[in-house]
């Protein structure tokens, strides 16, 4: 444990020389992942310009699940995103051999070796985001809230960190389906909807999408005070599950790895 | 002729490449259902006509959008990062054919199949859900759609091979295109439909080239619109694509003085 700490903290100091030393490239990931930010919120205000409420959510509760999902997404894509970008790649052109061989877990350094500074913008802009709309409609967090809030933040990115390692493991097998990232990018947008909303699905398919939803509804319905113990149980159990499920798969799908270059 | 043969070739070439089409399919069907799923709770708080639109109406809007999103969003902008940062645009100038109609070649097959599989799909959607929806088009109004559909494309590729040619000046073109996609999902009618912006807003739109893409194509199929105005439409987005040319040359003219071959 002591080593994979050290390991990290070595990352971090060497993706922020990286920044430093590709500033304009930096300067333009901060705008995009901006960009997107306000897309998301503008978005939501365009889909309720006209509506009061939406699957028994209001206007302003929205707004909230909108920003919940900024800070959800922010963290996200901090720590992660940019991994899954890397890791198609990695395994597309035979780089995996390489991380393989290291005496560290694989999963471990695909997971970290990208720190993305440049979303942490988004993630701060999220906050204050959920400030503002929660003390509209005149709810003021206590310090439980705002514990709660962050440990199922914290299980929520672990179950959608868990989905997206479960699904671009895939590439081991099909290493040129490396656009699965640009999918799952538009199948996570689907959490900035409520839960509520898909439980209207009365089809199969309603399985894809209601772990997905969970990642931000839960810590969203925490500060709206809304949350059910149901909500919380689920996310965690679906958590544990999908973390134990993308672990054991990558062991299976390491065994079937043929390298591209050597 | 020759532009033919480098078209089926492109095709060829797609081809290989069906699993990963079928990913691209997954993601333009994804969104227009999410959207169509919310609208269903909105109109289930107020009432069925909202706005003028009936539910069927916005699910028929978003059945097409399926199509339409493989169909006419052009992603040539895509490839600056091959053909300019990484200097692969040299090989195209060597070659005896022009880089506009080499792009307009590979381009195509792509956006074809695409459109493929979203009226695959549309067709599938129809069958299960929509059998309440209904279409009407007369015939003296297919030719005017059909060409409504196919300057739309025009105006699309016009826009992102622009795009496209700012990375001469850029290199790094990321940012950009990801401020275009926010600006098409806007004003192309991506979230919603125009019809429920802000009046101000929505009459803003219709000065831009964007809602020329797919929302006037969609407004024209859902049969919205007449003759006149079905004509009208038509002498625009010519306009269009004649003002988006005339960029497009003259960046290219400007651009070549400029490019330099990176690595090539």
């Amino acid at each position: 444990m002591k080593k994979y700490l050290r390991v990290y903290l070595r990352l971090i100091q060497l993706n922020f020389s990286a920044l430093v030393v590709y500033r304009g490239n930096f300067a333009s990931d901060i705008f995009a992942s901006l960009f997107w930010g306000i897309f998301s919120v503008i978005s939501m205000f365009l889909l309720t310009l006209r509506v009061t409420t939406v699957y028994t959510w209001s206007k302003e509760e929205l707004m909230v699940l909108t920003g919940v999902y900024s800070i959800v997404i922010g963290i996200f894509h901090i720590i992660f995103s940019g991994n899954f970008r890397r890791f198609s790649r990695v395994v597309h052109l035979g780089q995996l051999d390489g991380i393989l061989l290291k005496p560290i877990d694989s999963q471990f350094l695909l997971s970290f070796h990208i720190i993305n500074y440049a979303t942490i913008p988004r993630f701060l802009g999220g906050i204050l985001f959920v400030i503002y709309f929660l003390r509209r409609i005149g709810i003021s967090l206590n310090l439980f809230d705002v514990a709660m809030f962050s440990i199922f933040t914290c299980i929520g990115i672990l179950l959608l960190y868990s989905v997206w390692y479960l699904l671009v493991t895939i590439t081991i097998w099909q290493s040129h389906l490396s656009n699965i990232t640009d999918f799952l990018f538009d199948f996570t947008s689907s959490a900035k909807y409520p839960k509520e909303m898909y439980l209207d699905i009365k089809q199969i398919v309603i399985f894809v999408f209601v772990p997905l939803t969970l990642v931000v509804t839960t810590p969203t319905k925490i500060f709206l005070h809304k949350v059910s113990i149901s909500d919380m149980i689920w996310t965690s159990i679906l958590a544990a599950v999908f973390f134990i499920a993308s672990r054991k798969f990558w062991k299976f799908a390491l065994k079937f790895y043929t390298s591209a270059s050597s | 002729m020759r532009y033919v043969r480098i078209f089926l070739l492109y095709f060829e070439h797609v081809y290989q490449y069906r699993s990963r089409i079928f990913v691209w399919f997954l993601i333009a069907l994804l969104s227009p259902l999410l959207f169509l799923l919310y609208w269903k709770g909105a109109y289930g708080t107020s009432g069925e006509i909202f706005l003028g639109w009936t539910f069927s109406r916005v699910s028929l809007y978003y059945f097409l959008f399926i199509i339409a999103g493989g169909l006419l969003v052009v992603h040539v902008d895509e490839d600056a990062q091959g053909d300019i940062q990484e200097g692969n645009l040299s090989t195209y100038l060597v070659k005896p054919f022009s880089y506009f109609w080499i792009k307009f070649c590979s381009e195509l097959p792509w956006r074809l199949i695409q459109g493929l599989f979203g009226l695959i799909a549309f067709l599938v959607l129809i069958v299960t859900y929509g059998r309440h929806i209904q279409i009407q088009i007369s015939i003296d109004r297919i030719l005017p759609i059909l060409l409504i559909i196919i300057l739309g494309y025009m105006v699309s590729f016009l826009f992102k091979m622009i795009i496209l040619l700012c990375a001469l000046w850029t290199t790094d073109i990321s940012g950009l295109r990801q401020l275009v996609d926010i600006i098409l999902f806007i004003f192309a009618g991506f979230v919603v439909p125009l019809h429920f912006l802000p009046s101000w807003l929505y009459r803003f739109a219709l000065f831009l080239p964007f809602p020329y893409i797919i929302y006037v194509p969609i407004q024209a199929i859902i049969g919205d619109m007449s003759l006149f105005e079905l004509m009208k439409s038509i002498g625009i987005q010519i306009a269009w694509i004649g003002i988006l040319f005339m960029v497009y040359r003259y960046l290219w003219f400007v651009g070549m003085k400029k490019y330099s071959a990176v690595g090539g």
